[in-house]
């Protein structure tokens, strides 16, 4: 297994997401995939406005990440229905064996 | 500039198009009886936004680049005064001949537009959106760099910019990952350009594009389809854009040497396609007011609901010249579609749902009132094909809408959390065991998808896998809270009780226990026929768009109490401040 070439631009025009390596805190990731009755709870006013800024935009990640993972999961999914309708015509057909 | 009325200084004399900011008039300079371009941009969408494109334009003083004169505020408008560039834009001409470019004329386009970029970068200012529609090209056939929408200043304030923008299927994969990207980020936009005008659309052009972001940094470098057809040098030329390390990727200056732009023919062996486009530009504004009643009227009928609005009444302004142009599927009028750019917009597979929302935007380009979009958007048994992305990477968070019945949907990046009462989900590393374990594609296949079908294996493993390692780190690490600690930790309490009750109450709805089963096992299709495969693959799209959407609407209502609460506290210190 082989990683994506991960390069970071220190020294870019347009820095790299600064949240890219953070990990964003569990309970936020709880609060984003729970239903929303009791998101009342959360006493936002608690925190600081550069806190609450940091929050939203590790919302917007946790937010990518799910997007992300839906569509790598719609792919595997893409994938296997290919290869079961291959598989059939391979059974079907002698002529398209190889 | 703002002393006057702009309608006292200009005459507005038609519509020239629709862009994500706002439409854009053709227009009369009274006094100088110039011809210019005017962008109308509603206020409330992104000021900040808009003022940058500004001020970004208006410090552009090239021939290659579309100049900006002036801006006037009228009610709620920002009207943006600009060059008017008389043959359109490089996609509106393929679109109107339905034609792709020869070489010598991308070679000729390309050159002007690499020298703009040059221009561009050597300021440090990154474009963002270069594509064929934002090259325009004047009557002289000189093509000149358009539409900052979303350009950037670029300066340390950019640092807070850091959502995904741009049009996915010509953006870097540098950009797409967030690690930072620097001018070369154009180069590659205009590689995907240069394929784009040879062959009528960008790669991944007709995928999902939330799919064509998931592909473009996994995937090699894209290519021309039938490479064959092209000379060595435009294979080279693009190949030297397309490469996806940004520091080997050349830069303006560097390409403007390279043989296939230095062998550029003059700009006068574009008036042909410039004339041509122009014709057919013409002829179709005589039939156009009539096509658009002929859609109004098939559109009534499609929707039982509508009423009177959408009778076909055109405002003067709204006349346009050449908003409407046909589409490259030969389906008769009913493909005309609005000229926001459809290959960005609506994956052209030629279907029914594209061009419903195809004559769902062209009435709202003919009508002016707002209630067509609103009943087209907000209708949700009517599948969308607006580009879904747009809206989930945009951080601007529209207000109202909240979600009706939330849905609870663990996602692989949340495994860690409690799970609900559905058929045990396999892990990545299991999935990828089923995909190893299918049979290997034939080695010779007419069937659509197959030939690509090795390649995306591989990659797709590597994903799953960097998705596992990912998947266990998070669960190994403890949370490196950015708020108070204690508060924090009160919260995963009461979330974590919440959660197990939840679990206990939920029930999910059929669809989603469909959607679990559908996750990772596989098996089940061994139980389908084949037409109910190819039924399956057909609606994928359709199905990830759902959960694009309910994604979306749960962490809207997620957002809204934190930025209610960052501006209920700016609120606060302003009021502070104004009281001291
Ligand atoms: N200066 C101009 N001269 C002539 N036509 C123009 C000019 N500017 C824009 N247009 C036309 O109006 C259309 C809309 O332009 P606009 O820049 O608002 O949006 P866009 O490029 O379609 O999309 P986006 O805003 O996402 O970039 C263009 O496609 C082009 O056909
Ligand atoms: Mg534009």
């Amino acid at each position: 297994y082989q990683a994506q070439p991960t390069l970071i631009h220190h020294q870019a025009l347009v820095p790299a997401n600064p949240l890219l390596h953070v990990e964003v805190p569990h309970w936020l990731k709880v609060y984003c995939a729970s239903s929303h009755e009791k998101d009342h709870i959360i006493k936002w006013n608690m925190f600081q406005v550069n806190q609450l800024m940091t929050i939203n935009e590790m919302i917007t990640k946790l937010f990518k990440e799910e997007l992300h993972n839906i569509v790598l999961k719609f792919e595997s999914m893409r994938i296997a229905i290919s290869f079961e309708m291959e598989k059939r015509k391979q059974q079907q057909g002698p002529h398209y064996n190889n | 500039s703002l002393t006057r009325q702009p309608e006292e200084v200009f005459d507005i004399i038609c519509k020239l198009g629709e862009g994500s900011y706002g439409s854009v008039y053709k227009a009369l300079h009274k006094e100088s009886d110039q011809i210019l371009a005017i962008k109308q941009v509603p206020v409330d969408t992104d000021l900040q936004e808009i003022i940058k494109e500004i001020s970004i334009m208006q410090q552009c003083d090239s021939p290659y680049v579309v100049k900006y004169y002036g801006s006037y505020f009228k009610n709620t408008d920002l009207w943006i005064v600009m060059e008017y560039c008389g043959a359109g834009s490089v996609s509106d001409i393929m679109r109107l001949r339905k034609k792709t470019l020869t070489e010598d004329e991308i070679s000729t386009i390309l050159s002007d537009t690499l020298k703009g970029l040059e221009y561009l970068h050597l300021r440090r200012k990154i474009h963002r959106d270069i594509k064929a529609g934002n090259i325009l090209l004047n009557s002289e056939g000189h093509a000149k760099l358009a539409d900052f929408g979303v350009a950037g200043q670029l300066t340390d304030t950019m640092a807070k910019r850091n959502t995904v923008i741009g049009t996915p299927f010509w953006m870097a994969p540098e950009v797409i990952e967030e690690i930072g990207y620097d001018c070369v980020a154009d180069i590659w936009s205009l590689g995907i350009t240069a394929l784009e005008m040879a062959e009528g659309k960008p790669p991944y052009g007709s995928i999902h594009p939330m799919r064509a972001i998931f592909m473009i940094p996994t995937k090699p470098p894209p290519s021309f389809r039938e490479p064959d057809r092209w000379s060595a040098e435009f294979i080279d030329f693009v190949s030297l854009c397309l490469v996806k390390n940004p520091e080997e990727r050349a830069t303006a200056t560097d390409l403007l040497q390279h043989e296939f732009i230095r062998n550029a023919k003059p700009n006068s062996i574009l008036s042909n396609m410039i004339a041509e486009a122009k014709e057919i530009r013409e002829n179709q504004s005589y039939t156009r007011a009539a096509a658009i009643q002929q859609a109004n009227k098939q559109l009534q009928s499609q929707n039982d609901d509508s009423d009177d609005e959408n009778s076909g009444t055109m405002k003067k302004n709204d006349l346009d010249c050449g908003t409407l142009v046909p589409s490259k599927d030969d389906e008769g009028e009913l493909t005309m579609i609005a000229h926001t750019d459809c290959g960005t917009l609506v994956p052209d597979n030629g279907t029914m749902i594209e061009l419903q929302s195809n004559l769902g935007t062209m009435v709202i380009n003919s009508d002016s009132e707002e209630s067509t979009m609103k009943r087209h958007d907000t209708n949700p048994d009517k599948p969308k094909y607006r580009p879904l992305f747009l809206d989930h990477f945009d951080k601007k968070e529209a207000e109202g809408n909240v979600l009706a019945n939330s849905i609870i949907l663990h996602e692989d990046g949340l495994q860690e959390v409690p799970k609900m009462q559905v058929p045990a989900k396999n892990t990545p590393q299991q999935i990828q065991q089923q995909l190893m374990n299918a049979p290997p594609p034939a080695a010779q296949t007419s069937s659509t998808q197959m030939p690509e079908q090795d390649h995306q294996m591989a990659k797709l493993q590597q994903q799953l896998q960097q998705q596992h390692l990912l998947n266990q780190a998070h669960a190994q690490q403890m949370p490196i809270a950015s708020a108070p600690t204690d508060v924090s930790e009160n919260l995963q309490h009461q979330f974590q009780q919440q959660q197990q009750q939840q679990q206990q109450q939920y029930q999910p709805p059929e669809n989603i226990l469909k959607y679990r089963t559908l996750d990772c096992d596989y098996e089940f299709l061994k139980f389908l026929s084949y037409e109910e495969l190819e039924q399956r693959l057909a609606s994928l799209d359709k199905e990830m768009d759902k959960e694009f959407e309910e994604t979306k609407k749960r962490y809207k209502a997620k957002r809204k109490p934190i930025i209610e609460a960052i501006e209920a506290k700016q609120q606060k210190r302003k009021q502070k401040t104004e009281e001291f």
